[in-house]
């Protein structure tokens, strides 16, 4: 408890800090490339009969919206005078952006990463690698996110005076869903600017939730903007899931009746999870926003449409909320925000195997 | 309500000058049979005076490799908390130590936790140890434990401040359970060397006893330790033995504990002369 303790203090003023806010805003800007563009795409438009903008979080220096929040909490570190970061990753996007953020920060950097996912996002492995981390590969479990956030967890508890846990999305215990969700806010908050008058409805895929939260939480009160969190099939924690806790937050969790967290399954490593964030379970309990679910080989649809129509290589993970979007009924006044949080060159093999494997069936 | 046997067992060691000592179990591993026989060999050997019996738990953040190969095992072999509460409850009247249920919450809230605390009361467990609880969260679940009479440890660690210190030990009853050191159970070659001077505040500022456990391996260690508290617990050394007994009997185990008991004898000795 007390190095969240003390996170949570450093993080209260941090937030007031105009030395902190400027360097991370300069770093979002010459840095990673933001303000990201808000794209009309003028193909699914025409396919949904709504408008359909793209928020282009694959244009994002290191190619997903993970490094919105590696550069903010990695400065947060820097500040907290600490030497070393640690951080879990899925789909290796996170771990890609921890990894830069160290490199340019100056911190020592190790991620975990399930021994699946090692094997599934192998590129990414290799780009942490160069970068100069050290990536440490999970064995227990079943060899995806959660294995590895225990991994870090527990390696972050055994060093918390020089070591910050750099947490990739808005789970975990109490300060990171709040860090993580003010550090992703920057996704609607540019939204709201590029747009001009608001949205009729957001959609983004929800793993742990952060894509989706960033998205969503600048709208939070525009009660005429509606919003829907994708899940993947596989791994559908706040529509198949009950209540529980894990990884230090109450939320809803996939488990069985004698209360053992689950194994999940989605072609998407980021959305390999058996929990999600809190606050999305609070937007779901208040009706805030509705949560669905996509299955493998919608997403895999969506992913090929994608790059066979628009020239854009979705992440797996976008193509859940990608395809929600193409699959749902639009009115033609309808204006739609997609996030489309990464870039999917990591996904390639992940979708030519899915493909073989249907061809052959 | 029924009298809780672990209060009285806490209080009396320490009014009468003696160290407690506890072992970790996994529950029902390496087999239903055989833990309930260490049960037994425990209470009838007087190897300690108290047992912790945890439910395997897919994600034991708190626990290092040793346990955690218990915990998967167990899982594999199809464990679970009702299994536990099951094989408690058929040996209770066999065994008089006390005995206290070590958790993690998401196992307790499956179900129903009124459900699942009524079977661990009716098992005989005193206590719950719930490590992925922080004191902070603990009044609502704490308090459903009290009306099945059973109590709440609570864990504070070196990093704990004073004042959440002083927090914690006014909560958690009967005794406080201290985390030797940073991060997770498992035997380490040295304690931490702040250890001492950490443990005895604790003692000060704690109306209740202070047990210390998480990295003790040997029984120079245990004395080490219960020079500044009042009794501790080992897990993952005992763990260890368990595994090299793994068939026949549990001599290993008993050599062990015999080891650790006469240090502690030796001190509570030299502390009367
Ligand atoms: C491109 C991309 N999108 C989405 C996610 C899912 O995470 P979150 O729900 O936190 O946005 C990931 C996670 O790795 C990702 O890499």
């Amino acid at each position: 408890m007390t190095p969240l303790i003390e996170l949570e203090e450093a993080y209260r003023s941090l937030k007031k800090d105009p030395c902190f806010k400027r360097e991370l805003k300069g770093l979002l800007e010459s840095f990673t490339g933001r303000p990201t563009p808000l794209y009309l795409s003028e193909k699914l438009t025409s396919y949904c009969g709504a408008r359909v903008y793209l928020k282009r979080e694959d244009l994002c220096h290191t190619g997903a919206h993970k490094i919105n929040n590696a550069l903010g909490q990695g400065l947060a570190a820097r500040y907290t005078s600490k030497k070393r970061v640690v951080a879990e990753t899925g789909a290796g996007q996170h771990g890609v952006a921890c990894a830069t953020a160290a490199a340019l920060l100056d911190l020592e950097c190790t991620v975990y990463m399930g021994y699946r996912d090692i094997e599934r996002q192998s590129e990414n492995v290799s780009r942490m690698r160069m970068l100069g981390a050290r990536v440490e590969k999970v064995d227990t479990g079943e060899g995806t996110l959660k294995d590895a956030v225990n991994a870090a967890i527990q390696d972050w508890v055994s060093d918390p005076l020089r070591t910050y846990y750099l947490l990739g999305s808005c789970v975990g215990p109490h300060p990171y869903p709040l860090m993580v969700r003010d550090f992703q806010s920057v996704i609607g908050r540019e939204v709201k600017k590029q747009l001009k008058g608001l949205p009729t409805h957001l959609a983004a895929c929800v793993g742990g939730g952060s894509n989706s939260i960033g998205l969503f939480y600048p709208f939070f009160r525009e009660s005429g903007v509606s919003m829907t969190g994708i899940e993947a099939a596989g791994a559908a924690s706040l529509t198949r899931g009950k209540v529980g806790v894990l990884h230090g937050s109450m939320s809803y969790l996939l488990y069985g009746e004698d209360g053992q967290i689950e194994l999940t399954s989605s072609a998407a490593p980021g959305l390999d999870y058996s929990g999600v964030g809190p606050e999305h379970s609070f937007y779901r309990d208040t009706g805030r926003a509705e949560y669905v679910r996509v299955d493998d080989k919608a997403a895999v649809d969506a992913f090929m449409w994608m790059m066979r129509n628009e020239g854009i290589i979705p992440a797996l993970e976008s193509s859940h909320a990608l395809a929600w979007v193409m699959g749902r009924k639009w009115k033609k006044d309808d204006t739609v925000v997609v996030c489309l949080s990464g870039r999917g060159e990591k996904d390639l093999d992940i979708v030519r195997g899915f493909l073989e494997k249907e061809g052959n069936q | 309500m029924k009298k809780n046997i672990l209060r009285e067992k806490t209080r009396r060691l320490k009014s009468s000058g003696k160290k407690g000592l506890s072992f970790f179990l996994t529950g029902c591993w390496p087999s239903t049979e055989r833990f309930t026989e260490l049960l037994k060999i425990i209470d009838g050997e007087d190897l300690a005076d108290f047992v912790e019996v945890g439910v395997p738990f897919s994600d034991p953040l708190a626990d290092g490799p040793v346990i955690r190969r218990a915990s998967g095992e167990a899982i594999s072999s199809g464990v679970t908390l009702e299994k536990i509460t099951e094989a408690a409850a058929d040996i209770r009247n066999q065994i008089k130590m006390p005995l206290v249920l070590m958790s993690y919450l998401n196992v307790l809230l499956a179900g129903g936790i009124e459900k699942n605390l009524e079977a661990v009361s009716g098992a005989g467990f005193s206590a719950l140890i719930i490590p992925d609880l922080p004191a902070e969260e603990s009044g609502s679940v704490s308090g459903a434990a009290r009306r099945f009479g059973i109590d709440t440890v609570l864990l504070a660690s070196p990093s704990t401040s004073q004042e959440r210190l002083k927090m914690i030990t006014r909560r958690s009853r009967p005794f406080l359970y201290y985390v030797s050191s940073f991060g997770v159970t498992g035997t380490r070659p040295e304690l931490p060397e702040d250890l001492r001077e950490k443990l005895s505040l604790a003692l000060r500022v704690s109306p209740c006893p202070v047990y210390c456990g998480f990295g003790i391996s040997s029984p120079a260690q245990a004395r080490e330790v219960a020079a500044f508290s009042d009794g501790v617990i080992i897990g993952s050394a005992l763990t260890k033995k368990i595994i090299s007994s793994s068939s026949g009997c549990f001599n290993p185990v008993k050599k062990f504990a015999i080891s650790i008991r006469r240090q502690l004898r030796k001190m509570e000795d030299n502390a009367r002369n």
